[in-house]
């Protein structure tokens, strides 16, 4: 019971514009939706269906001819029906055809049967059946009328299914439209052509062919016959597709790396940019080549960035620079800038890649390490210190600026000349065994060493050694901390030095001390003596005169002067023990003797001395002790006296000569000289802060109790000369 | 002659120095407190009540130099003078400037009452 349903189908909507009920039903559509639009009707086919339906359609509409088409269709209860299709074109105004009348049966599955055609043995047609390529003709209207066996191998087609218009059912179905209304163009002009599309293979893959097409013309120009050949293009179109899809990554790498990229030509010139060098300069491709001159570089790196891009250019060689690039905001920013050249099979340059990385960031971080590196380096260099690095073996492979400037030597020279070298000889044993139990134990380095400086004299060092370890503990450095403590050592030794002096200056205690003693011990009684007399003598001028008060004043003031008297003897006491003991002696021998006791003082203070000694000087007699005193306190004078000396040397002169039944002892200093020799000697004159002023007064009652004399005099080129006479023949005062 | 309203506060360590000066201000007319230490002066709240300080420099603890800090901090206006039996160091002659006068052991008693009337009169 074959169903008939009937269908209009307009030729310009690509569509059927009225379905009758049975369509409906045949199709398996619900008819409320009304008939189906290109898209709906195209669903309704296998595919290559729908090419040959519009194969079918167009060739009734170009030759207005009834059309027949068989087919099958899936229905949605998952039958398969076969449907035979006629129809019958409209023609509308200007003659062309507008609608296609036509019914559709359902057969069953009923095969339709075509007659096998008819092959014939021709060896032309053995040829172009055997040729590798795919072969047809067309009649003049452009309807297929053979096809070789290539193609028909190929597609699985057979002759009754390709011939005609069948073909069109081989081609791909979003190629079809172009490739007939392509056809129809070649058919019209008569001219032949070449177009490019998919031809389904037997087991259903497309491959790309290219179709050409030759019409056979006679004399009269009209088409005898259409030649065509179809020419696998498929590796072609797949290279060709990878290529431009490997060129789109390209441009999207080109122009999405987060650097700027250019091309050059082999002569210089700029080619091709990435977007971003353009969002960067803010500028066109047309005034990028001028970038020499547009200030896009920097000028202070202008000059050798040209020269560097000609060297390259010329000498065909990588071009590799950092310089700084001006960004559209008119801000610079550091760009390492890297060029390849790229060559062809000769070797010749075809064009430059140039890559520009920015690498401000970098440069800054740069920046700021330098800084700090720099900023740690001053530090390490300026410390008041030797800092020092050793390897875990306890060789040194560092050391600081101080450390060069000390030892004279830099590094590569301590290498060869061993640290070891620098240490004093008497401290080197300790310190090799220290720094060896360090090293192989680990233990902090810690010894008090003499270090040669680069003059050759030697400095002591406290010199502290630390290891540092990575995280498992082994021991990557050893840092070292040499800290000079010479002037420690030296402040140590002067106390040191000092306290044997204090003691042995006890032993012939200075006058001037004693004498500041004695006079504060007298000035207590003198002045309440004063007060006392000035009040008693109050009392008694008062009216009336207070004779109570007078006499007890009076009695105080007796008191007071016992007080004093009393003091004055114990003076005369510690007097009477250092009574003169004359015996004869030899002044060189003393002055000597003193110039010993003193020689420590005079070499700290820096003070030269020069003795002119009489020979064969006489004898005198003097009591020892108290010549000694007088010696040594005008020599300490003397000293004192040039301890403001920082323009000139300190010039001590001791002479000793015999003139006029005397022996004459001179000490002269180029000091800072006497302003009134004639008080010099009197007690409590004194231009020093400290003391008393009695030094130079008992040096006098000593001079004079041996019956001699002793004056200063100021000396023409400054300073002052100290002279006492002493005489042979004396009597000594007691 | 009747005592003086004003009262002189003395220190010096020396007994017989101490009593010498006591002698010589009351023969001058002064009413006189005397102590035999700075620390003795403080201990008696001495500065409130004198009208004039005199004291020896060189003492034990409490020293001239103490006394005469501790006036010029409290007592701005009570006048002080100083009695050494040293020669003064040019530093410590800058420091005595804050005190009325510098006597130098021994001195003239005359002098002495003549300057202490001329502060008080």
């Amino acid at each position: 019971m074959n169903q008939s349903g009937s269908w209009v189908w307009d030729v310009q909507r690509v569509a059927p514009v009225y379905w009758s009920a049975e369509m409906y039903r045949i199709h398996g559509r619900d008819c409320r939706m009304g008939p189906p639009s290109t898209d709906e009707y195209r669903t309704l086919f296998e595919s290559d269906i729908w090419a040959s339906w519009l194969a079918a359609i167009h060739e009734a509409v170009l030759y207005k001819t009834e059309l027949t088409f068989d087919c099958c269709v899936l229905r949605s209860n998952g039958l398969v029906r076969q449907l035979r299709t006629v129809g019958r074109p409209i023609t509308g105004a200007r003659d062309t055809v507008t609608e296609i009348i036509g019914s559709t049966t359902e057969i069953g599955d009923q095969a339709i049967v075509f007659g096998q055609g008819a092959t014939r043995p021709d060896p032309f047609r053995q040829v172009i059946d055997l040729i590798p390529a795919l072969t047809w003709t067309c009649q003049p209207e452009g309807r297929a009328d053979f096809f070789n066996r290539g193609w028909l191998e190929y597609t699985g087609f057979s002759e009754q299914e390709a011939f005609g218009w069948g073909w069109a059912a081989a081609f791909h179905p979003d190629d079809i439209s172009e490739v007939l209304a392509y056809w129809q163009t070649l058919v019209e002009s008569r001219k032949p052509g070449e177009i490019e599309a998919r031809l389904r293979r037997a087991d259903g893959d497309y491959r790309w062919f290219l179709f050409r097409a030759k019409p056979l013309l006679d004399t009269c120009g009209r088409v005898v016959k259409w030649y065509g050949t179809n020419t696998d293009i498929e590796d072609r179109k797949r290279a060709e597709e990878a290529l431009r899809e490997s060129e789109n990554n390209l441009r999207l790498i080109f122009d999405t790396i987060p650097a700027l990229v250019c091309t050059m030509t082999a002569r210089g010139v700029l080619e091709r940019v990435n977007r971003q060098i353009l969002d960067y300069f803010g500028k066109t491709l047309e005034e990028l080549r001028e970038w020499a001159f547009i200030g896009a570089v920097h000028e202070q790196d202008l000059d050798a960035v040209v020269a560097r891009w000609r060297h390259s250019v010329e000498t065909e060689q990588p071009y590799d620079i950092e310089h700084r690039i001006r960004r559209a905001d008119g801000v610079f920013q550091w760009f390492h800038v890297r060029g390849h050249p790229l060559r062809d099979t000769d070797g010749r340059v075809v064009r430059w890649y140039i890559l520009l990385t920015n690498v401000e960031d970098r440069k800054r971080a740069e920046e700021v390490v330098r800084a700090s590196e720099a900023y740690l380096r001053l530090i390490i260099d300026t410390i008041p210190a030797l800092v020092w690095r050793a390897d875990p073996l306890g060789e040194r492979d560092y050391l600081n600026a101080r450390g060069v400037n000390y030892t004279g030597k830099n590094l590569n020279e301590l290498l060869r000349f061993r640290w070891e070298d620098l240490v004093h000889p008497d401290d080197l044993e300790t310190a090799a065994k220290s720094w060896s139990v360090s090293v192989q134990t680990g233990v902090p380095y810690n010894v008090k060493l003499r270090l040669r400086d680069a003059g050759g004299s030697y400095r002591w060092f406290q010199v502290h050694g630390a290891p540092l370890r990575d995280e498992s503990g082994q021991i990557i450095h050893w840092f070292g901390l040499d800290i000079d403590i010479e002037d420690n050592c030296r402040i140590a030794e002067e106390l040191r030095q000092t306290q044997a002096r204090l003691s042995r200056a006890t032993q012939f205690a200075t006058v001037a001390e004693l004498s500041a003693s004695i006079a504060h011990e007298i000035n207590q009684p003198l002045a309440a003596m004063v007060a006392n007399g000035y009040a008693c003598q109050t009392w008694l001028s008062a009216e009336p005169p207070n004779i109570e008060r007078a006499r007890l004043t009076a009695e105080r003031m007796i008191r007071d002067a016992d007080s004093a008297a009393e003091v004055v003897r114990r003076i005369r006491a510690l007097f009477k023990q250092t009574a003169p003991l004359l015996v004869l002696l030899d002044m060189n021998e003393l002055m000597t003797a003193v110039l010993q006791l003193l020689a420590e003082e005079i070499r700290e203070v820096g003070v030269t001395v020069e003795t002119e000694l009489a020979s064969a000087l006489p004898m005198v007699e003097a009591d020892r002790i108290q010549m000694q005193q007088t010696l040594i306190n005008l020599t300490r004078n003397a000293i004192e006296a040039m301890a403001g000396n920082a323009d000139r040397p300190k010039l001590l002169s001791l002479a000793t000569r015999s003139a006029g039944g005397n022996v004459v002892i001179e000490i002269r200093d180029n000091g800072c000289g006497v302003v009134d020799p004639e008080c010099l000697f009197d007690p409590f004159f004194t231009t020093k802060e400290s003391g008393m002023g009695m030094g130079l007064s008992i040096c006098r009652s000593i001079v004079e109790s041996h019956g001699g004399q002793i004056w200063a005099t100021p000396n023409p080129d400054g300073g002052a000369t100290f002279r006492f006479t002493l005489p042979l023949q004396h009597s000594v005062i007691p | 002659m009747s005592p003086s309203r004003f009262l002189i506060g003395v220190v010096d360590d020396d007994p017989h120095v101490l009593e010498s000066f006591e002698e010589l201000l009351s023969s001058g007319g002064y009413r006189v407190s005397a102590f035999h230490s700075g620390a003795s002066f403080l201990a008696a709240g001495g500065f409130p009540r004198v009208d004039c300080l005199i004291t020896d420099i060189e003492m034990p603890v409490v020293d001239g130099w103490e006394l005469l800090r501790i006036a010029r901090r409290d007592y701005r206006d009570l006048p002080v003078i100083l009695i050494t039996g040293i020669d003064l160091e040019a530093r410590q002659l800058l420091d005595a400037q804050a005190a009325r006068h510098v006597f130098k052991k021994p001195f003239d008693g005359r002098e002495f009452l003549r300057v202490l009337d001329d502060i008080l009169g």
